[in-house]
């Protein structure tokens, strides 16, 4: 590659293909960040997909050991249940026996007070007699009802108990369908979610494929500069070895640059640059001619210059 | 920002030919500050000078007891941050945005292009820069003879 005088350099960057060239590659790395920018887009939304399908299986997963506990629960109560109810028929059939007893101890105590009043005219002893059987036939009523109260208690709130656990186990039931439908509702929505995985991954899959076509397109641009143009290609510059100062190199930024260099860049401008520190050091192009020296006089004004004002020491 | 009229506003570079200005142009770069955020701290190495153009900041001292004071408040087209390209010492004081504030910045690596180039702006700007000194020098000591 030759060096290049800056008229010529001017030149190129002046031509039809140049320009035409420029705006390709300009075009190109445009479409570049956008295919890129979406992979990323898409690569994320992947990502979050399948997190939400495996998350959405695991709620799946939990609300089916859920209706299973309920029915686990259900058959336990449903047990307890038929225990109960074995129970209360015992506790019934007690309960009939104690009545029938107390009945009959209701009846004799009624003789028994019967014969007491009856006996008002009897002898003294006699009278004693019958009080003291009267009282005693009370007190065996009045334990025996109230032992035939306390086992009707029993049987009641064994009925109760039966009651609630029947409603228990009817709760239980429907809740267990509940979540047996959720576990099904949500397995559905596992599965749509990877379904959706796999769309977006497809999708991702195209637009890497596209980052890649252009990324070829750039490079083939790049070698083709070369050729075309005489010139070096860089990431971000084109560079024409400077005939003038073989120590100098024009570059050319391909894009603007506000920040990131030590000066700020316009795309296509001319710079300068050496060949040792390259583009960490960037200088804007020295002017076309020089200002003799011998027609500046403006230092030797300065000395020429009288002081200014009363504030001189 | 037409950065060749804000040159042109500074004391800084009075005097420079219209090319000379272009090229300074060329070489500052637009710098932003947000209120309340520094541009530099005592004691950072100088390399660079700042011209304001929009907003304010404050100078600002540390003592040795460490207790901070504002001892100037700078609008544009004041400048700041010349001594070092002079002197190449430390920063002596701290400078922070009062408001949004824009600059424009001049680096010595940058200076440098500008003298290789251009020599005679180059003793101008730096005449200009030793009559700024100057003229704070002469303040500081006329405050000074009145406090004695």
């Amino acid at each position: 590659m030759k060096a290049l005088w800056l008229r010529e350099v001017q030149a190129i960057l002046g031509r039809e293909d140049f320009l035409k060239w420029w705006q390709s590659l300009v075009d190109l790395e445009q479409k570049l960040a956008a295919v890129g920018s979406r992979f990323d887009e898409l690569l994320a939304q992947v990502n979050l997909m399948d997190f939400r399908a495996e998350f959405t299986q695991k709620n799946a997963i939990d609300s089916l050991y859920l209706a299973g506990e309920y029915e686990d629960t259900a058959a336990q109560l449903l047990a307890e249940a038929s225990e109960i109810e074995n129970k209360s028929y015992e506790a019934v059939a007690n309960f009939e026996s104690q009545r029938i007893h107390v009945s009959d101890l209701f009846s004799r105590m009624g003789a028994l007070e019967h014969n007491f009043l009856s006996a008002q005219t009897e002898a003294r002893e006699e009278r004693e007699r019958l009080e003291k059987e009267l009282r005693e036939a009370t007190v065996v009523y009045e334990r025996e009802n109230a032992r035939k109260l306390s086992l009707w208690e029993e049987v009641e709130q064994m009925w109760a108990r039966s009651l609630d656990i029947n409603l228990g186990v009817s709760e239980r039931r429907v809740k267990s369908k509940r979540a047996r439908r959720e576990a099904e509702r949500l397995f559905k929505e596992a599965e749509q979610h990877k379904h959706s995985s796999k769309a977006l991954q497809a999708e991702a899959t195209e637009a890497e494929q596209k980052q890649k076509e252009i990324q070829q397109a750039i490079e083939d641009l790049r070698t083709s500069a070369r050729k075309l143009f005489g010139c070096l290609v860089g990431e971000e510059f084109l560079y024409w070895p400077r005939r003038e100062n073989v120590n100098e190199v024009y570059c050319v930024p391909i894009n603007d640059h506000a920040e990131g260099f030590n000066i700020e860049l316009r795309a296509k401008n001319i710079y300068l640059i050496s060949r040792q520190r390259g583009v960490e050091f960037i200088e804007p192009l020295p002017p076309a001619g020089d200002v003799p020296e011998e027609e500046d006089g403006r230092i030797d004004d300065f000395f020429r210059r009288g002081r200014p004002g009363e504030n001189a020491v | 920002m037409n950065k060749v009229e804000e040159l042109q506003k500074s004391r800084l570079f009075e005097g420079l030919l219209p090319e000379e200005i272009e090229m300074l142009a060329e070489l500052t770069q637009h710098k932003k500050f947000s209120q309340g955020e520094v541009v530099f701290e005592q004691g950072d190495v100088g390399d660079c000078l700042y011209l304001l153009v929009e907003g304010s900041v404050d100078v600002v001292q540390k003592r040795k007891d460490g207790s901070q004071h504002v001892i100037a408040v700078l609008q544009a087209p004041d400048f700041f941050g010349e001594m070092s390209l002079i002197d190449k010492e430390y920063r002596s004081a701290s400078i922070r945005a009062q408001s949004e504030t824009a600059m424009l910045c001049l680096t010595n690596e940058n200076l440098h292009s500008f003298a290789r180039v251009y020599k005679n702006g180059f003793t101008l700007v730096v005449i200009n820069i030793a009559r700024v000194l100057s003229t704070r020098l002469r303040e500081t000591n006329q405050k000074l003879l009145e406090k004695m």
